[in-house]
């Protein structure tokens, strides 16, 4: 390497093309910062199209609220709180280690990196294991979407009384009129369709931070390149974030 | 090329960053007002204010929760001012989406629930309760 014509061509004749660079820099980029910061605001674009993606169906519940506000109180009594809010701990402790996951590679801690990957892959696993218990109690109870909306008596009154309405509250009213009844399959179109797709992000994300634990496994990232591991979080804050509304939205009618 | 270069340092995991890293302090304290929020949130379902206001809190709270996912796990406080622009961009969309929408929606609001009292509402496959 004595002249700079040289290295160049020293760097030419690796196989990978590389040359005296990480091998995980673009060439098309000055340096790691320049490609993590391009990166960046590409994945921020993403994340804003996955909140205009989401805000169809939050268009969709608050237009069919503000029409029959009496339907969602009378469906949130059929969602058991206390999983609605088991989850929420359990999707901000993932954000948490997603979060601290990220510090780990700025610090160069290996080991943390890996602990705190796995964790909150095994978060979103157990959110989706409650999500399970969650739906197929509904598909038992016949709490369907639309036309397969058929549901047993005993999940009215498991709802109501695990639910009452409070004494001169909206649900007094709502109970004793069939018409909630009849259009509560609405309820739980959006219902289903708002936690589904949360859901399939969910999925997706364990797709997405298994493939970083296996390049941190590898040893792949570091304070120099840490992108994957950074985009990956800010992904599952999204993820967390759609939640954080959809929590309150569906479980805590009042 | 010696400080950055360790012979055992693999691709990527060379000179410190630049970046601002979270203190565990921090991230710990961000989960903690987190959890607290959410608690404040279930908590307030137990406290009849009128459904507006319950639903007006349940909105404040869950927004004041995600500016701090937003401010501190996803780092735009010390990010580029050009990413915080783009959520902003994104959330406006919405906002004017969701609010025009429901503006048509109100003004129709009247005429379409008289509709839909006249006409007899059945969902195929379900048993109808008596009226």
């Amino acid at each position: 390497m004595a002249s700079e014509a040289a290295q160049a061509d020293a760097g030419h004749q690796q196989v990978d093309g590389h040359g005296q660079h990480s091998p995980f820099l673009q060439h098309h980029f000055e340096d790691h910062k320049h490609q993590f910061r391009t990166s960046k605001t590409g994945v921020w674009l993403f994340l804003c199209q996955e909140i205009l993606f989401f805000g169809g169906l939050f268009c969709a519940y608050f237009v069919y609220r503000s029409l029959h506000p009496e339907i969602f109180f009378e469906g949130h009594r059929f969602l058991d709180v206390k999983w609605g809010a088991f989850n929420t701990c359990v999707l901000l402790f993932s954000s948490l280690t997603a979060a601290w996951s990220v510090r780990c590679a700025q610090l160069n801690q290996q080991r943390g990196l890996v602990i705190t990957i796995a964790l909150t892959i095994m978060c979103a696993f157990g959110f989706l294991g409650i999500k399970y218990v969650e739906y197929s109690h509904k598909f038992h109870e016949g709490l369907m979407w639309g036309q397969s909306f058929n549901p047993s008596e005993t999940a009215f009154e498991e709802a109501h009384a695990a639910n009452p309405p409070a004494a001169g509250g909206p649900g007094v009213a709502a109970v004793d009129k069939p018409e909630p009844r009849r259009r509560l399959h609405i309820f739980f179109s959006i219902y289903f369709a708002m936690t589904g797709l949360h859901g399939i992000h969910v999925l997706l994300g364990i797709a997405v931070y298994s493939w970083v634990l296996v390049r941190a496994i590898k040893g792949h990232f570091g304070p120099e390149y840490y992108g994957p591991v950074d985009f990956v979080a800010l992904y599952w804050h999204l993820v967390d974030l759609v939640w954080i509304y959809l929590f309150p939205l569906m479980y805590l009618i009042h | 090329m010696s400080s950055n270069t360790h012979a055992e340092a693999k691709p990527g995991q060379g000179a410190p960053t630049t970046d601002h890293v979270m203190s565990v302090k921090a991230l710990i304290g961000t989960w903690g007002a987190l959890m607290v929020l959410t608690a404040i949130t279930v908590g307030a379902t137990w406290v009849d204010l009128g459904p507006s206001v319950n639903f007006a809190l349940a909105m404040v709270v869950a927004t004041i929760k995600a500016i701090i996912v937003a401010a501190l796990f996803m780092h735009l406080l010390h990010d580029q001012k050009y990413n915080l622009l783009v959520l902003i961009t994104g959330m406006a969309a919405l906002v004017l989406f969701v609010s025009i929408s429901l503006m048509d929606v109100n003004e129709y609001k009247d005429d379409r629930l008289r509709r839909e009292a006249d006409a007899p509402f059945k969902v195929p496959g379900m048993s109808q309760p008596a009226p």
